[in-house]
């Protein structure tokens, strides 16, 4: 059965639209197409309509559905923030430990190598003018007398390496 | 050229849609809840006169809603948030007509939700009249109306969330109200000698 009380009914709604009707195009006879009709008399029908509003009410589902949806991303959200932050953090551990090594191994004291040697009997055999090969051996012989005396006394800490050019010709000898 | 302003009702509505867009941003997403209540209802209404689906026009509502939990900044920093949110949900129901487009019948309303109070069960029939004479309207003709009657917006403010001219949106108001008139009429005229009647 049509109802014949729409619940709206209150007051002339079709003022404001008039007055904002007006304003938008001047007089009613300048509007956007001639169409025939009262505006005055289709305040019922905006009312009827209006009544017509509440009729259709959302599913019961959609709110916890939302919500739902709105803690499934947050979670999704968190999880990639955790797994970043954690990429994040190993991967600083690492560089941090790799320049650390780096450093450490730069400036930690270390013996001779063979190249330092061979370096050192390269100056001395220009140096004092004598054969290569004999100013290798010189070389090698005050080493292992050093490295004995530390061996001796552990109580002298060992120096680093410092090259033999450095040092008197006496001394090296 | 001037518009008049939108009536105390709609204006209010608008508060307390910034008054809680305002707590979500203040809050984060907890706040969602409030907003949910206080806006699902007009924004799936509106969604289904553009999607004609009620299931697909809570889709759209609930993708507009997870959005805006997720920027809540977004809708609190917009000048009228109310007017952003309806314009969210029309470009997810848009989105979603596109996505999977529906055979509907213009006057099968099976899809709707509906409530009718027990002493207005006698409306009902009314109201189903009313819902599926706009169902016949275009979309671009039914979504002003929309917003015009259910949600009491001004010209100025339809033009805005529709992005059109507020000429535009005059227009396909009187075309739509012009029809409705015409499918409507005999109503009209039965509830007036009804209400005559009454009241003798």
């Amino acid at each position: 059965m049509f109802d014949p009380y729409p619940t709206h009914r209150t007051g002339d709604h079709s003022k404001p639209f008039n007055d904002e009707f007006e304003n938008l195009f001047g007089d009613e006879s300048l509007g956007p197409d001639s169409i025939n009709m009262s505006l005055h008399g289709d305040s019922d029908l905006e009312d009827l309509i209006r009544g017509a509003g509440n009729y259709v009410r959302p599913g019961d589902q959609l709110r916890a559905r939302i919500l739902e949806s709105v803690a499934h991303r947050r979670e999704r959200r968190y999880m990639w923030q955790r797994f970043f932050g954690g990429f994040a953090l190993a991967t600083t551990v690492v560089l941090a430990l790799v320049i650390i090594g780096q450093i450490g191994l730069a400036i930690a004291p270390r013996g001779r190598t063979a190249s330092d040697l061979q370096r050192q009997a390269a100056r001395r055999a220009n140096a004092d003018g004598v054969a290569w090969e004999w100013a290798l051996t010189e070389v090698v012989y005050d080493w292992r007398r050093s490295t004995t005396g530390r061996l001796d006394n552990p109580s002298v800490p060992s120096k680093p390496f410092t090259p033999l050019s450095t040092q008197t010709q006496g001394d090296a000898r | 050229m001037s518009h008049s302003n939108p009536p105390p009702h709609a204006a209010a509505f608008s508060d307390r849609v910034r008054t809680s867009a305002r707590q979500l941003a203040e809050l984060g997403e907890d706040a969602i809840s409030g907003l949910i209540d206080l806006t699902s209802l007009r924004l799936v209404r509106f969604a289904t006169t553009i999607t004609r689906n009620q299931h697909d026009a809570e889709d759209a509502v609930q993708a507009t809603l997870v959005k805006i939990a997720a920027q809540p900044g977004r809708l609190h920093q917009c000048a009228d948030p109310w007017a952003f949110l309806l314009q969210m949900a029309r470009n997810e129901s848009l989105l979603i007509l596109r996505r999977r487009p529906r055979w509907n019948l213009i006057g099968d309303l099976c899809d709707l939700l509906t409530r009718c109070r027990v002493d207005e069960l006698e409306r009902e029939e009314s109201y189903r009249e009313i819902w599926r004479a706009i169902r016949t309207l275009p979309t671009q003709q039914s979504e002003v109306v929309v917003l015009k009657i259910w949600e009491s917006m001004t010209f100025a403010e339809i033009a805005g969330v529709l992005e059109i001219s507020p000429s535009t949106a005059a227009s396909r108001y009187r075309y739509a109200i012009a029809k409705l008139n015409s499918q409507l009429r005999g109503k009209i005229e039965s509830s007036a000698s009804e209400d005559l009647q009454h009241h003798v």
